[in-house]
């Protein structure tokens, strides 16, 4: 017959009766419920990101910007409170992630709703000139705008043609034509397109994605590094156009 | 569209489990409080007995309850009932007949609120 070892049912009954003890146990488990509860809500915030995509990740339009802010407050409620259900902290954030997707799709059908939402782009300077009314309506300095032309490499205003500011606060820039760059256009040289390069192997791992994109198959791939003379194992970077041209990083060896 | 149509369906599913938790909510104010007003009744016509055997009730229904509403209803009101369903049986079974209705009474009020907070009304909406 199975015999339970009194040593161990002192240490099991002293476990549970003893109160500092019990403490430290109620201690360890609250440690260990706030882990998951921070590592669900993570991978919860990170579906989200994902779902709303990369839009999310970039420039953030009005609604996308109090989204984004809301999910981060919210996602701290029940990590910081075990009495709060997890389920309440995951439920507004899936709402808003949703809502968030469904208005930028409705957005994108429609022009109205898109201005109703995210504003128009402003015009702060036409021609050389600075729309001051434009700029009051915007509550828009001298000072930021002359700090914003500037982290453009703009010092002087009279190089500026055109100033938009966009739905997202930054601002675009067109220069006036005498102050543009040299470059081909402008000089009126011919110059043959060169294609993209694209990345096809990222540290000895093949991406599929960028073979399609230069136009490749692994067998093509396999018989142009033969012929450059490396091995995949060997690659640490390599990128290629679609018309055939590499550059490879091989791997440094200890 | 991918994303729409996931953004929909995860919608439907929060509102899904949304009216989930009111229906149990509303199912279980439906059982409880008839049940907390008999205690009640029985309490002060002094059937301590059938008062302790319907506090027992309660309390083994509300365990199975609780370990449901745990998963989204905040655990503050749901330890107080806990806490005041263990005393009901023992209050009746050794007649503190005062201490027994005061709690029932609060018990009642417990049990409404848990209702009432759930419900999309103005008030819990301000």
């Amino acid at each position: 017959m199975f015999k339970i070892p009194v040593l161990s049912i002192r240490i099991i009954s002293r476990i549970y009766t003893d109160t500092s003890d019990t403490k430290i146990l109620k201690g360890a488990d609250d440690m260990l419920i706030s882990f998951l509860r921070t590592l669900i809500l993570y991978l919860i915030v990170i579906f989200g990101i994902r779902i709303m995509g990369k839009r999310q990740l970039g420039q953030l339009q009005p609604s996308e910007l109090v989204v984004t802010i809301l999910i981060s407050n919210i996602a701290t409620l029940p990590i910081e409170n075990s009495d709060v259900p997890l389920i309440l902290g995951i439920i507004p954030i899936l709402t808003l992630m949703s809502f968030e997707v469904i208005l930028s799709t409705l957005t994108l059908k429609s022009l109205r709703l898109r201005k109703l939402v995210w504003g128009n782009p402003r015009i702060l300077i036409r021609d050389g000139r600075i729309d001051q009314k434009e700029m009051e309506k915007l509550r828009y300095s001298i000072d930021d705008l002359m700090e914003q032309l500037r982290s453009n490499g703009i010092f002087d205003l009279q190089e500026v043609e055109l100033v938009v500011a966009e739905t997202t606060g930054l601002l675009s820039i067109y220069k006036k034509s005498q102050y543009e760059p040299l470059n081909a256009k402008n000089a009126n040289i011919n110059l043959p397109n060169s294609p993209a390069p694209f990345l096809v192997i990222n540290d000895r791992r093949v991406l599929s994605d960028g073979l399609k994109n230069c136009g490749m198959t692994p067998k093509e791939l396999e018989k142009l590094l033969k012929k450059e003379g490396y091995r995949q194992e060997d690659i640490f970077l390599m990128t290629c156009t679609q018309d055939r041209t590499v550059y490879i990083v091989p791997m440094e060896r200890n | 569209m991918k994303r729409l149509y996931t953004a929909i369906l995860i919608l439907s599913v929060i509102l899904g489990a949304s009216l989930f938790a009111l229906i149990q909510c509303y199912q279980f104010q439906q059982q409880a409080v008839p049940l907390l007003q008999q205690v009640l009744t029985d309490a002060e016509s002094g059937r301590l007995t059938q008062a302790a055997a319907l506090a027992k009730q309660f309390n083994e229904s509300w365990q199975t309850t609780k370990d449901s509403m745990v998963w989204y209803i905040r655990h503050e009101p749901l330890e107080r009932i806990t806490d005041i369903a263990a005393r009901l049986e023992y209050l009746a079974r050794y007649d503190d007949v005062a201490q027994l209705t005061a709690q029932t009474s609060q018990l009642l009020i417990c049990v409404d609120e848990l209702y009432d907070n759930e419900l999309p009304s103005l008030k819990n909406l301000a």
